[in-house]
């Protein structure tokens, strides 16, 4: 494994790639007890089209979601209960672009590991099972109809995007989970979680050569090469609708103001337009800007009231959310605010200020295992060093700030979601 | 491992010496006994400092102040324990050797913390009429804001009406009728009598040394003239007896709540049985409940037992089909009998035992982790050591657990149904 040391913050990172083609990372941490570790698919919910030997396959939606309980459902194994009797907790979650299996111990390491690779890379699919999981997904379908902040967000990718799959949700529906069989989840699974799809990343006080030792022996047989995932899809950067609302049993209006912006590149320009675009959040709405004070002394905004910019596979905003009446005079002060900063050009100290107060949370992130697992995994998919952000955010210009504004703070990309309570008065729209 | 240091007036410091980590964490908390119509003036009272002081007087002079101190937060503390409230600040900060040469982080941000506490932004006889206001509104927003998340909408039912006769049932940032007839003088009285009679607990969390710290602190946070009150002793549970109780609601899922009340508190000799039962029969992913309710029986996503030892209560929840209340009641109160009966195999035992050392040992590894930790701990009369806990539940039997068990009363359930389930 190659030893990369950051001084800067601290940290140490070790990587390698076994013969099948994982990735492994490690980032040792001495004198702690909790180690976590990551095992990775770069593959979520809107990767349901692949293709393999010439063929191509559109899975249901949910599928990722799907596979993602599945695999815990070893026939005649007890996975949850393998990792409690070595008293480490085990879980998973499926996100849009990626789904990551994990667990953390503060003993038995290394046969956790071992488990953990095992059961992602060697599943076996009974309709038995998947009956099962089915009643189960379907009640976690309806917990997410009833949570607001979840409606909230799938209205505004379904009314902000044409095409990209963002605008489905992650767990399907009940209708589209029903289509899904052994057969389905096998293909899937063979395709997308080749361990060139994957990484395994361990933050904890560790031995990096056991960890790579251990992922260059414990997986199966794979086919030399992965299906051929779907990342690209032509998206305009108009929204399909400007506002979606809905209605729920909420306390008061809750809303998200999104700003479409171009999908980023893979990566350290891609990385660098990320942070561009995070500090751009930043100067228009964060808490520090002369904006937010102004909402929020003027009762239009409140603590509920926050944002930042969100980049995946194939798609990227700008995103504030809140709660309150005010959701349409919020987006039109935040279009006049970037006119303003471009009209008058970032003041050099509030962007030292802000850049430097950037800088101490990233670093203070750091103590997080899971982030920085996570964060990890998350850069190395896209090309690049999650360590290396003080030097990508050094590099960020008042320049690129503005570029961000100039093109991604425009009426014709922005689109609002709001849901209602149920009682209230027709909103005139 | 904890070092405690007391100042004149009932200031108590607690330090956690640690190298390790990058941030550090500090609460400041006034201490008050808990009680109903405090409780709104309590959550307030922090968020109306924090929109200023006289020096920096609007909240973007505060935020700029903050970003200067490489991102430092302060944060309004809301707190509940045993028989008392903490009410106050929770600092963030990033170590002072991850600064820029010749910086410091930490001092600054005492000094501003200090700035915030005891020169509030206004004419200097009380707060500001306007920012009361507005904390008024937003306090009401967050208290009203819990119905949009059914889950823990329900669990609230369930426990106000299970508690409402006990100080342990006050909510903790008390009612939104409470929050609308507060002025802007009743605030500032409030906060005058924090800072005159509440027993003050710092808890700091970091690299620096003790000395150098309590000196400090003890030029900022030193009042000699206060009179602090004494905090009440722990008291039996007011139990107002048991129901039964249901809405209907347009919601897809239903959330069914079972409320059980036990004598087993944090002084009774059963209480790491019972910490270890919770373990084994509902929390987490090998519990009784998960693997027999949902894994076995799909009946449900989400099912989870808590037990909170403050006041001998332990809750399950499971969000459900509305058709399946019965029958998921049923085994909820199956697998509990089971454990009255001590069938709990040894791998069962084994696991919930690790659950348990394996979360307090990852305890020790987060400052704002170790910060929670310990402030719970001495506030509810916790043995402070860790491996003294984990000796006492490493020695629990069987029988214990279903003595434990066999303690437990359904006293409550609340079953909030989903018209569209």
């Amino acid at each position: 494994m190659t030893r990369t040391d950051y001084t800067d913050l601290g940290e140490t990172a070790f990587r390698g790639v076994t013969s099948q083609g994982l990735p492994v990372i490690v980032v040792p941490k001495q004198d702690f007890t909790k180690k976590i570790a990551y095992f990775a698919a770069s593959c979520g919910s809107i990767h349901r089209e692949y293709t393999r030997d010439g063929e191509t396959a559109l899975a249901p939606e949910g599928v990722a979601h799907y596979l993602e309980h599945m695999l815990f459902d070893l026939p005649d194994r007890d996975i949850p209960g393998e990792f409690a009797a070595l008293g480490a907790n085990p879980n998973a979650f499926t996100g849009f672009d990626s789904t990551c299996y994990y667990f953390s111990c503060t003993e038995n390491f290394d046969a956790c590991l071992h488990l953990l690779l095992e059961f992602v890379s060697s599943p076996r699919f009974t309709r038995e099972a998947l009956r099962k999981e089915n009643g189960i997904i379907t009640q976690e379908i309806g917990m997410n109809d009833d949570s607001p902040d979840s409606r909230v967000y799938e209205n505004l990718m379904a009314a902000m995007y044409e095409t990209h799959p963002i605008r489905i949700p992650i767990l399907g529906t009940r209708q589209t989970i029903g289509q899904i069989t052994p057969e389905v989840l096998s293909a899937f699974h063979s395709s997308c979680y080749h361990p060139r799809n994957m990484v395994l990343c361990v933050v904890g006080d560790v031995d990096p050569e056991a960890v790579f030792a251990a992922a260059e022996q414990t997986l199966p047989a794979f086919p030399p090469l992965p299906g051929a995932l779907r990342h690209h899809w032509e998206e305009s950067m108009t929204c399909r609708k400007s506002l979606v609302t809905d209605r729920m049993d909420v306390s008061r209006p809750l809303y998200h103001i999104a700003f479409k912006s171009e999908p980023l590149p893979d990566g350290d320009s891609g990385a660098a337009m990320e942070l561009a675009g995070d500090m751009a959040s930043e100067f228009l709405f964060g808490e520090s800007s002369p904006l937010y004070s102004a909402l929020y002394e003027e009762g239009l905004i409140d603590g509920s009231f926050g944002g930042g910019f969100d980049s995946l596979d194939g798609a990227a905003f700008l995103l504030c959310s809140g709660e309150g009446e005010h959701w349409q005079q919020i987006r039109d002060r935040i279009l006049r605010r970037a006119e303003e900063i471009l009209q008058e050009g970032i003041d050099p100290e509030e962007f030292r200020r802000v850049k430097r107060s950037f800088l101490g949370r990233r670093m203070k992130s750091l103590d997080s295992f899971d982030a920085t697992c996570f964060r990890m995994c998350a850069y190395h998919m896209s090309q690049c060093d999650y360590f290396r952000f003080p030097e990508l955010f050094r590099a960020v210009t008042p320049q690129d700030i503005l570029q961000f504004l100039r093109r991604v703070v425009t009426p014709e990309r922005c689109c609002i979601s709001v849901i209602l309570p149920e009682t209230e008065a027709p909103h005139a729209v | 491992m904890i070092e405690t240091i007391r100042f004149p007036g009932d200031v108590t410091l607690h330090v956690c010496r640690d190298t390790r980590f990058k941030q550090g964490c500090l609460s400041v908390q006034f201490l008050l006994p808990l009680c109903r119509q405090d409780a709104a003036l309590n959550a307030l009272v922090p968020s109306v400092l924090l929109r200023g002081s006289r020096s920096l007087p609007d909240l973007r002079a505060v935020t700029a102040a903050l970003d200067e101190l490489y991102g430092s937060s302060i944060g309004a503390l809301a707190r509940k324990f045993r028989t008392c409230y903490g009410t106050g600040f929770c600092l963030s900060f990033l170590e002072d050797r991850f600064a820029l040469p010749g910086e410091q982080v930490l001092f600054p941000l005492l000094e501003l913390t200090e700035d915030l506490l005891l020169r509030p932004a206004g004419s200097g006889s009380g707060f500001r009429p306007d920012y009361v206001e507005s904390e008024k509104q937003n306090l009401i927003s967050v208290i009203e804001s819990r119905k949009n998340n059914k889950a823990s909408y329900a669990m609230h039912r369930l426990i106000d009406r299970m508690c409402r006769e006990d100080p342990s049932g006050t909510p903790r940032l008390g009612t939104a009728e409470q929050t609308a007839a507060i002025t802007p003088e009743k605030a500032f009285s409030h906060y005058q009598r924090l800072l005159k009679t509440a027993p003050i607990s710092l808890f700091y969390v970091g690299s620096m040394a003790p000395d150098a710290l309590s000196r400090k602190l003890e030029t900022l946070f030193s009042f000699p003239e206060r009179t602090p009150v004494a905090l009440p002793a722990p008291a039996p549970f007011r139990d107002p007896g048991g129901s039964r109780f249901s809405e209907v609601q347009n919601l897809a899922q239903s959330h069914l709540c079972m409320g059980f009340v036990t004598p087993v508190t944090l002084d009774h000799p059963l209480y790491p049985a019972m910490q270890l039962l919770n373990i084994l029969y509902g929390s987490g992913m090998t519990s009784k409940l998960f693997l027999q309710v949902r894994e076995a029986r799909s009946l449900c996503y989400s099912i989870q037992s808590v037990y909170t030892a403050g006041n001998g209560i332990l809750t399950v929840y499971a969000g459900i089909d509305a058709d399946t209340q019965q029958q998921t009641e049923e085994e909820i109160l199956h697998q509990l009998d089971l454990c009255c009966q001590g069938q709990i195999t040894p791998e069962e035992l084994d696991a919930a035992r690790k659950s348990f050392r394996s979360s307090l040992a990852s305890v020790m590894d987060s400052p704002s982790a170790l910060e929670g930790y310990f402030t719970a701990a001495l506030k509810n009369g916790i043995c402070l050591d860790s491996r003294q806990r984990i000796a006492l539940v490493d020695r629990v039997t069987v029988e214990e657990l279903a003595q434990a068990a066999r303690s437990l009363r359904l006293h409550t359930v609340y079953f909030l149904e989903g018209a569209h389930s």
